[in-house]
């Protein structure tokens, strides 16, 4: 299927651009010389990314929101200690996976169910379908921990099996199996939902 | 079938991703306004007028200070000898506190751990000077064997309430311990912190992990300053290897002074590595035009990373510190006028080489970069090209042969696990993945010249 898409705004069009390729190290770079510009477009260019692993780990958007704001506070707090590797989305990451563990354990005695409907959204939003949504809710609903984690981040942040081993701390050979195995599950729940 | 469900996901969080960049902002702003934690601003007040004395007044006032003089003289005896004045900790392994009082004899000593147990075995160092009694731990640590050539860090903490005094304890106590390791021959490594120990977070993560306070003052510096290591992970590392963590970032940690080098003398070494991971290439040393190297933590132990570059490929290796174990290598060619002669016509213009500079980590793929160079002009479709249709694409099938036939294998050889159509600002890529036993294949091909723009391999 051929999608085409106008893009409205100059924004828009450097983020689309640079959705799944390396993050500028002048970016990382700018930041580290405290120009909240930079911070802003780093922020633009990988939210995305941050909130949908937030997410993902902690099944709850308004926590995952929280971290989505702590972890570029830290990005700010740390951007000495980066040491350029031109993998930031992979630094990055990792602060979001370390935030979003910390938090759950915030929670630890109180289980968290999934209190969230994907599925329900308002119609006003106009990017995604109402079968995107659903297959959302499947991943949050149906998905064991690691697999959905795993699918997730593939999906949004453009990172390879082997980035993603290091940053779930797994062998790659776990986590190219998890994902096929998550693929495998959400391909047959959405052909029996369709 | 797996990209359509990625791309959903992408779709979805495109609308439910907040935007919470003022709230960002805002946390900045805040911080600036305001004073750093901890610090309280100091309010002096001014004493009133003196009141006019009388003569019964200054009889009073005599005896009074007599009286005082005499309090003060009882309390200040008692000050001095049996008031707790500096808490000092040492952690090697064994985690020994400390506490002396202003002459600096030694009021208590506590075994913080069954380590500790061993070292202090029976010693008294009750009113003892403290360099005495250093002397005598240090030399008991040394005889039982926990400060070696390979394990040569101690971590000094003082708390003591007068910064300039726990400051100065701590200068002396390191070098004081430095002439103790080199007497000998061991040329060690001395970490020195000042902490105040109230902290209600750090007590109870000590708890938690069954270290010292002063241990886990330490690790939770560690790990503020590099998100990417995780308390629960270092906590339970010997201080000589945090010392190496500490060493390997890149900024010096506030309010710890590091005297001497930790030792790595434990570990396999950089060269060592480097060789394991040139042999398991297949590169000679003379083909490698850049390298670099670190130890780090990840999968549960001390790694080495060990990255180099040759004319027309990047390698990466994580090195078991240890034993040499190879726990994970990565291998990425660059092609840039790719392997099919002919270089690409369809949108975004020509790929070209970018650099020829040999920085180590110059962008990972060329052809990427001139796409973001035609962004730049903020055009969707650079060069006013029209989409090709479907007829123009080359198919799944010939994609998938043309992967094959670069990575030397045939269709029977290998698990296909991804081929799909994928569209990039204007071209067309088909993006293929598959693996043969332990190693993962991933191309991308041109969707109607059938170039191929990438390859890459990775081994688990």
């Amino acid at each position: 299927m051929i999608i085409f898409y106008t893009i409205a705004d100059e924004q828009a069009a450097v983020r689309s651009a640079l959705s799944r390729t390396e993050i500028d190290e002048a970016v990382m770079e700018r930041i580290k010389q405290r120009d909240r510009d930079a911070l802003s477009t780093l922020y633009y260019e990988t939210q995305k990314s941050v909130f949908a692993f937030a997410l993902s780990i902690l099944k709850n958007r308004q926590n995952a929101e929280d971290i989505l704001h702590d972890t570029y506070i830290k990005i700010w707090d740390n951007a000495a200690s980066y040491k350029a590797s031109g993998k930031p989305m992979a630094w990055i990451l990792t602060i979001t996976r370390n935030l979003s563990l910390m938090k759950l354990r915030e929670h630890r005695n109180r289980d968290v169910p999934l209190d969230e409907q994907f599925d329900e959204l308002a119609a006003e939003n106009t990017a995604s379908t109402r079968l995107d949504r659903i297959v959302l809710q499947n991943a949050m609903s149906t998905l064991a921990e690691d697999e959905r984690q795993i699918v997730i981040l593939h999906a949004l942040s453009g990172l390879k099996h082997r980035e993603i081993a290091q940053i779930m701390e797994l062998p790659t050979s776990t986590v190219l199996s998890k994902y096929r195995r998550a693929l495998k599950k959400l391909e047959k729940i959405l052909e029996e939902e369709n | 079938m797996a990209n359509n469900i990625e791309k959903s996901l992408e779709r979805v969080f495109e609308d439910i991703t907040p935007d919470v960049m003022d709230k960002i902002l805002l946390t900045l702003d805040e911080r600036e306004n305001s004073p750093a934690l901890g610090e309280k601003s100091v309010i002096t007040e001014v004493t009133p007028a003196r009141k006019k004395r009388t003569a019964a007044h200054i009889r009073r006032w005599t005896v009074g200070i007599a009286a005082a003089l005499l309090l003060a003289f009882g309390g200040y005896f008692t000050y001095l000898n049996f008031a707790v004045e500096s808490t000092i900790n040492f952690d090697v392994n064994p985690s020994i506190q400390l506490t002396v009082n202003r002459s600096e004899k030694i009021l208590s000593v506590t075994a913080l751990n069954a380590d500790a147990e061993i070292i202090l075995d029976n010693m008294d160092l009750k009113n003892v000077d403290l360099d005495v009694a250093v002397n005598a731990l240090i030399g008991s640590m040394l005889k039982n064997g926990y400060l070696t050539e390979i394990a040569n860090s101690i971590l000094i903490s003082v708390e003591n309430n007068d910064a300039a005094k726990a400051a100065e304890l701590q200068t002396r106590l390191t070098e004081e311990i430095s002439s103790l390791l080199s007497a000998s021959a061991i040329d060690g490594s001395v970490i020195s912190q000042s902490y105040t120990g109230k902290d209600e977070t750090i007590k109870s993560l000590a708890e938690e992990h069954s270290i010292s306070y002063s241990k886990a003052e330490l690790v939770s510096k560690l790990v503020s300053i590099d998100p990417t290591l995780n308390f629960d992970e270092v906590a339970s590392l010997p201080v000589n290897d945090i010392n190496l963590l500490i060493a390997a970032e890149k900024t010096g940690i506030d309010g710890i002074t590091a005297d001497g080098k930790a030792s790595s003398a434990g570990y396999i070494g950089t060269d060592t590595a480097f060789d394991i991971a040139l042999r398991h290439a297949g590169v000679t040393a003379a083909q490698v035009t850049g390298k670099k190297s670190e130890i780090d933590y990840e999968h549960g132990r001390m790694v080495y990373e060990i990255e180099f570059r040759t004319a027309n490929a990047e390698y990466d290796y994580e090195i078991d510190a240890l034993t040499g174990e190879i726990l994970d290598s990565d291998f990425e060619s660059f092609t840039k006028n790719n392997g099919s002669g002919q270089p690409n016509n369809n949108g975004g213009g020509k790929y070209t080489d970018d650099d020829d500079d040999d920085d180590l980590y110059d962008d990972y793929d060329d052809q990427d970069d001139d796409q973001d160079d035609d962004d730049d002009d903020h055009s969707h479709n650079s060069g006013g090209h029209t989409a090709p249709t479907a007829s123009s694409f080359i198919g799944a099938d010939a994609a998938l042969s043309i992967a094959l036939r670069h990575a030397g294998l045939s269709q029977s050889d290998v698990t296909v696990t991804d081929n799909d159509l994928d569209e990039d600002d204007g071209s067309y890529i088909y993006e293929i993945e598959f693996t043969r036993g332990e190693r993962e294949y991933e191309y991308e091909i041109d969707a109607v010249t059938g170039a191929v723009l990438k390859s890459e391999y990775e081994d688990d």
